[in-house]
């Protein structure tokens, strides 16, 4: 053997590997290529999941049209009553199950005790040294919505104002009835206004239809309270 | 002490009755090939396998092993004419051939030379014999006191079985396989056990011997080809102090594989 067959072969044999690498390399592209547009194929064209993806629209639309209620401009919410205006049957919840609820959100708060962040009181700005009244008050004319409404109740219960905080709260009920927001503020100013039993009320009104585990928090609060 | 040099020597494509290796197929057809000749059943005996497998080796032995009993003929060449096969065989008996005699003549005369006696004709590579030749082959089987022994290609022989010549006669047809890995691991140990190359035969594992089976493809001509390259490869490596090559590898075997031609670039 000389040192230029050697050589030769080894050269070779180099070529040789590298050939069968990018062959393995590609062949392996090619297989994860085609497994990944199985994969594609199937949750995409999947005629099953495609009656299931359809079924579940068909559902939330007609959720939607039942739960958005028609806003008329200039109504007077000083004498609506706060309620859901969501048509789905009304559970009666039987104080056991409350207990039970009630028991696991005590258990849940016990054990999910985390350190509490310690926030300084100069990053605590309130929505009012942001906008002023006046100009939640614009923005409310001129553009309604739960947004601007809820910010407005809120702005009302900061600065003491339950009266004007109770008509905003049923202001924002109304574009968003699920929303828990409002009922928390509706309630607060009636606790504000010694309407304990009528703030009680509203909260237990509101988990008769939906189960929020603010509400019964809240609801555990307000009951505490003497 | 490794000593590729001597080691290699032992992988050339000689006929050395020495160093026969007993895999399954060289016995079973040794076996067959023995007590074909021995019961005389068949005038006609086939041998048939892919090129390299080992059947001129056992063609060659069994040959050598009849030699001495008087009784064996071996034609190795088969490039002959209808008179070159007489000629052949009136040499063997020490007779003089006359070439001014007719065919006819001298074939009657051959006969009555060899008709006290049982001889076996081996012919190495039959498939490259023509029409002429297998029908004098068939002529003269048919007398009895000649019995032939035809190795044959694999494709080309199973074609030439079917012919007319044959296909009614009684005959032996005997299949020569090929090399299962482990009867490789077995030749190449044992091989290199006989002549004291016990540390270049530890060099060679059982997976070293799937490999060299699957470049070689259990063909036994192949293999000895392959096993030279490599030993070849590792004397140089050795000569020149190479460390990656002092033990066999997988990049070794590739580029015994290359040199032998069993794989391409």
């Amino acid at each position: 053997m000389t040192d230029r067959a050697f050589e030769d072969l080894e050269r070779r044999c180099r070529k040789l590997n590298q050939k069968l690498f990018f062959k393995w390399f590609f062949g392996f592209m090619l297989l994860v290529g085609l497994i990944a547009m199985g994969c594609f194929a199937f949750y995409y064209y999947n005629p099953l999941k495609k009656k299931i993806v359809a079924k579940k629209i068909v559902v939330k639309q007609k959720k939607l049209t039942k739960i958005l209620p028609k806003v008329k401009k200039n109504d007077n919410y000083n004498t609506i009553v706060l309620k859901p205006t969501i048509i789905v049957p009304k559970r009666e919840i039987s104080k056991k199950v409350l207990k039970k609820v009630l028991k696991k959100v005590e258990k849940k708060s016990t054990v999910e005790k985390k350190p509490q962040k310690v926030i300084s009181p100069t990053v605590n700005i309130r929505v009012t040294s942001i906008k002023s009244e006046q100009s939640l008050l614009k923005d409310d004319k001129n553009n309604e919505n739960f947004d601007t409404t809820l910010t407005l109740a809120r702005y009302y219960y900061n600065n003491d104002k339950y009266e004007k905080t109770i008509y905003y709260a049923k202001k924002a009920n109304h574009y968003k009835p699920s929303s828990f927001k409002p009922w928390e503020y509706y309630s607060k100013a009636k606790m504000k206004q010694n309407k304990k039993s009528e703030a009680i009320e509203a909260i237990k009104q509101y988990l008769s239809y939906f189960n929020s585990e603010d509400a019964i928090r809240m609801l555990q609060k307000m009951e505490s309270k003497k | 002490m490794r000593d590729f040099q001597k080691a290699k020597k032992l992988f050339t494509d000689v006929i050395d009755a020495r160093y026969y290796f007993d895999s399954a197929s060289a016995e079973v057809s040794r076996y067959k090939i023995e007590n074909a000749i021995k019961e005389r059943y068949a005038p006609l005996i086939f041998l048939i396998g892919d090129p390299g497998v080992g059947k001129s080796y056992i063609l060659r032995l069994i040959s050598d092993e009849l030699k001495n009993k008087g009784m064996s003929i071996f034609i190795d060449h088969p490039f002959f004419d209808k008179r070159d096969l007489l000629k052949i065989l009136y040499e063997a008996k020490n007779l003089k051939f006359d070439k001014t005699i007719n065919f006819n003549n001298l074939k009657e005369k051959l006969l009555e030379e060899y008709k006290n006696d049982n001889h076996t004709i081996f012919i190495d590579e039959a498939q490259l014999l023509n029409e002429e030749q297998f029908e004098l082959i068939r002529i003269l089987s048919d007398t009895k006191i000649f019995q032939f022994m035809l190795s044959m290609h694999k494709e080309e022989g199973s074609a030439i079985l079917e012919k007319k010549h044959f296909k009614s006669r009684t005959k032996e047809v005997i299949e020569y396989g090929r090399l299962h890995q482990s009867e490789v691991y077995r030749y190449i140990q044992s091989t290199l056990f006989l002549e004291n190359h016990n540390e270049i035969a530890s060099m060679f594992t059982k997976v070293n011997s799937a490999k060299i089976t699957k470049y070689c493809e259990g063909n036994f001509r192949t293999l000895k080809k392959f096993i030279y390259t490599l030993l070849s490869l590792l004397e140089y490596a050795k000569k020149n102090g190479i460390k990656k090559y002092t033990n066999i590898n997988s990049y070794l075997l590739k580029m015994s594989a290359l040199d032998i031609g069993v794989i391409h670039d």
